[in-house]
């Protein structure tokens, strides 16, 4: 299976109405674009409406789903028909419990000398088990000489990985949609633009997010929205071309909750992006262990 | 849905001052909803798109318009309005169901059907024999020993929790299909 764009948590929260609006829109907009995350979506709605009829939701939960997950469109049909089914299924795991042979009920309707010649077999048995596992282990204990050999290659130590200077979120106020923010004196030079993404997997033929370059234009502050409810001790945002090169990235990223909910920060300089070509903004969510895992993809292109 | 002529006049001036240009964008969004709906299998792309953009007009306040600014972000209005339409699309009912929230309120009251009993056990059997036994292991037990019983399936079966989730969901799916014509059938 393809990776997933969303968590399980992410999604259990967008089903139950909990996240702030802005992140429920973004998760629809991800679900209608993207097949394979609406059906991720329904199978955990299955999952939920599971644990509703086992009356394993919190009280909380529980309110969230009546008030709001099953006021959408098929939720009612289809904890109708889980019901059904969990029913149905209760009845055929029954049947065979039901029908299970008994070893001691037999036992104990036997006369007593089977009893005897089923016990001295039995005992049998034990002996030879007991024996067989000694001599296992007395020769287990014999010591095995271990030898170096040419199909084991010393280990290598991996080359570095090369790394852009990282760079640090600007301070910048965060408001969306390519609106020009008033300049400092130390930017009088170059104009910064301003742009939101949202997390997609549309490829370039299937209509992406469009970004204009006003012209003067240096640095794009790209604000990069996540929708993922898993916490990271930083994030990585690595700027790629269409064929997956890399152009550059930033490290040591920290969430911030800006105006558009909970997002990244990038400034970009409008050097690296021409007008007509298609990028993308690979996210890592970086661990305290120090392993990164890609979260969320970014494409976009940039319009004249 | 009939959109009014001042829904409709508002959505072309928030596409674009001008009208030819509002047309083309009007004509690229719908576009791009058919493309997608399309993707999801559904019956119909064309007029689910049509849907969505006659809902999106009719939703379309001063605050959205003043919300939704910038180059490529009106399709992202309609494509969370289509998300709704798509649901609605899935179960079948496009005239009856409606949007939650943020969009108009609900009546959760709708579409209680209580499918008969012979239905589900007709469509079990029409299931495939190692569809059906994946169902029956999927939703064997109660809590932990379903957990674990899934683990166990999910091993048996050579895959992740995730995808074995899937895949039963999509039996799932199937399952509720077979029921819906099982009641229509009976209907008639």
């Amino acid at each position: 299976m393809r990776e997933q764009l969303i968590d399980d948590v992410a999604a259990r929260r967008f089903l139950l109405g909990q996240l702030p609006p802005e992140e429920q829109g973004r998760i629809e907009e991800l679900a209608f674009e993207d097949p394979d995350t609406f059906t991720f979506l329904e199978s955990i709605e299955d999952d939920l409406i599971d644990e509703f009829i086992q009356g394993d939701l919190s009280a909380d939960q529980e309110q969230q789903f009546n008030g709001h997950f099953l006021s959408l469109p098929g939720r009612r049909h289809n904890l109708k028909i889980s019901r059904m089914l969990q029913r149905h299924l209760d009845k055929i795991a029954d049947v065979p419990r039901r029908k299970r042979f008994s070893f001691l009920g037999w036992f104990r309707l036997q006369t007593s000398w089977l009893k005897l010649s089923m016990a001295a077999a039995a005992a049998l048995v034990l002996v030879i088990g007991i024996l067989w596992i000694l001599t296992l282990f007395w020769r287990g204990t014999k010591p095995v000489p271990i030898q170096a050999g040419p199909d084991r290659p010393a280990a290598m130590p991996s080359p570095p990985f090369k790394v852009s200077p990282s760079v640090a979120p600007t301070a910048a106020p965060a408001h969306a949609e390519n609106k020009p923010k008033s300049l400092t004196p130390e930017r009088q030079k170059g104009l910064t633009a301003y742009a939101l993404l949202s997390p997609s997997a549309s490829s370039r033929s299937e209509g992406v997010q469009q970004l204009s370059l006003a012209q003067d234009t240096t640095t794009m502050t790209i604000e990069l929205a996540l929708i993922t409810q898993r916490n990271f001790r930083t994030y990585q945002a690595t700027l790629e071309n269409e064929a997956g090169g890399e152009l550059q990235r930033w490290t040591n990223l920290t969430a911030e909750n800006l105006t558009s909910g909970r997002a990244l920060k990038i400034d970009v300089p409008t050097a690296l992006l021409k007008p007509q070509e298609f990028y993308r903004i690979v996210v890592n969510g970086v661990a305290s262990k120090g392993e990164a895992e890609v979260i969320a993809r970014y494409p976009f292109e940039v319009s004249k | 849905m009939d959109l009014s002529p001042e829904s409709f006049e508002r959505l072309l001036n928030w596409l674009h001052p001008n009208r030819e240009e509002a047309g083309r964008e009007y004509q690229r969004i719908r576009a791009l909803l058919t493309k997608h709906f399309q993707s999801h299998g559904c019956f119909l792309p064309d007029k689910l798109a049509d849907a969505t953009m006659d809902r999106g007009a009719e939703k379309l306040t001063p605050e959205k318009i003043r919300k939704w600014v910038g180059v490529g972000t009106k399709e992202r209005y309609f494509y969370r309005v289509a998300y709704y339409i798509l649901l609605e699309a899935k179960d079948k009912s496009l005239a009856e169901t409606q949007m939650p929230d943020r969009f108009e309120a609900v009546d959760p009251e709708k579409v209680d059907l209580e499918p008969p009993s012979h239905c589900l056990e007709k469509c079990l059997q029409e299931l495939a024999v190692d569809d059906r036994e994946l169902i029956e292991r999927y939703y064997r037990g109660e809590k932990a020993i379903k957990k674990q019983n899934r683990v166990e399936l999910a091993r048996d079966r050579n895959i992740d929790l995730p995808s074995l989730r899937v895949r039963a969901h999509r039996i799932r799916r199937g399952l509720r299909r077979c029921i819906d014509k099982c009641l229509q059938e009976a209907q008639e």
